[in-house]
């Protein structure tokens, strides 16, 4: 193998050479300039734009095809966002029956109030939309949501505002 | 150590132990407005008395406030959920009528409670019988077994729910005597709207609240007393 690629290396070699030999020296230089102010930097072009693939495909656990996700006021309230993307139906779930039995009504981790924050600012829902706080990371997973089928999806306070306005209206 | 670092290390303790003071004060009140915290005991036992002398024929305010506190249609076609609803009573013999508001009596002995195959229909520890619509199979068995038809069952999908009444299809449903407003300790809506304060609400248990009271001083009823249920909702003048 290793005498095969020798051989092939000097069959290139010489007949670069033959080819230098047959160029005048004119174009000679022009074939050197060509190199210099064209060939080198896209060559360190492509280094670079390979770099940067590398680097992406490193941190791609963050960011590489995750769906954008509007996260309304956001902000960390319980845990850190990653914590809570592995975890958030426990907390739920667990919530949901000290709250239902025996009326405990911890805000902190009451649906109602992840809702309040974490609602879009545009339409108050964090269903609806590929981009909704919810739905948008549960239909890129392909998870239903069953919760909103009798849970409003829509932010508590924004109830309120609507009906003082009725009232007023009235 | 020198002089100047000793001073330094006092600035910095006495400097984090006022920041300390500062800000704790702000946390604990952060802390404490962060909702009820503690589960319901069976000190407790949530009641109502009806006036039924008070109760006037032609009023509805009772239902409008339940339906409008609940997010209920109001819709009075045999699929449409009814929490509460008036009914009037006439005796034949003496022409005597009566109209008074019914809905779930919050029994101690619910007999929804002991015919339901998952536990979904249950009685709180403060004496609210509820239906933990996570387990509801929508059987309809409690249906049945109610003696005062208190409970609907959800047939249609349902849209805009209140925030604090989840409500949906396939599942059965009734007075939750407003546990969402008992729990941060309002009045059920019913009881808020009556304008002739015939609805009265307050703990059974405890003997210095009003309805307590009242029922010492006055004469009450249960509807169906035959069944030994000890219902929560009281009737007076019945």
């Amino acid at each position: 193998m290793n005498l095969l690629r020798d051989q092939f290396a000097m069959l290139r070699a010489r007949s670069l050479l033959v080819y230098l030999e047959g160029m005048s020296r004119s174009s000679l230089r022009r074939a050197l300039h060509f190199d210099l102010l064209v060939t080198a930097p896209f060559r360190i072009a492509v280094f670079f734009v390979a770099l940067c693939c590398l680097t992406n495909i490193a941190g791609a656990t963050e960011s590489y095809g995750m769906p954008k996700i509007d996260v309304g006021k956001g902000g960390k309230c319980v845990k850190d966002p990653q914590w809570m993307r592995k975890n958030h139906m426990h907390l739920l779930k667990h919530q949901r029956d000290e709250t239902v039995h025996k009326g405990i009504r911890d805000e902190k981790l009451s649906l109602k109030n992840c809702i309040e924050c974490h609602a879009s600012t545009r339409d108050n829902s964090v269903i609806g939309r590929n981009d909704s706080f919810c739905e948008g990371c549960h239909r890129y997973e392909a998870v239903k949501i069953d919760c909103f089928e009798c849970h409003s999806s829509k932010r508590a306070s924004s109830f309120k505002r609507a009906s003082s306005l009725l009232q007023k209206e009235r | 150590m020198s002089v100047a670092n000793i001073q330094r290390r006092k600035f910095l303790k006495t400097s984090v132990g006022a920041a300390a003071v500062v800000i704790a004060p702000g946390m604990i009140l952060f802390d404490m407005a962060h909702g009820k915290t503690e589960a319901v005991s069976g000190k407790v036992r949530w009641g109502m008395l009806i006036n039924t002398a008070n109760c006037a024929e032609d009023c509805n305010d009772c239902v409008m406030a339940c339906n409008r506190e609940n997010g209920l249609s109001g819709g009075l076609s045999p699929t449409d959920s009814q929490w509460i609803r008036k009914i009037e009573l006439k005796d034949k013999r003496s022409g005597r009528e009566l109209s008074l508001p019914m809905m779930c009596q919050h029994c101690e002995h619910p007999p929804c409670v002991d015919v339901c195959p998952t536990a979904a229909s249950f009685k709180r520890a403060d004496g609210i019988v509820l239906v933990d619509k996570h387990l509801c199979i929508g059987c309809r068995y409690c249906m049945m077994a109610c003696p005062y038809k208190a409970r609907s069952f959800v047939h249609e999908p349902l849209h805009d729910q209140v925030p604090d009444v989840p409500r949906g299809k396939g599942t059965v449903e009734s007075c939750t005597m407003c546990v969402h407003r008992v729990d941060k300790g309002q009045q059920p809506a019913c009881a808020e709207a009556c304008p002739n304060k015939s609805i009265l609400f307050g703990n059974l248990n405890d003997p210095d609240s009003d309805i307590s009271r009242k029922i010492r001083a006055v004469a009450s009823t249960e509807i169906r007393a035959d069944l030994g249920l000890n219902t929560g909702i009281r009737y007076q003048g019945l």
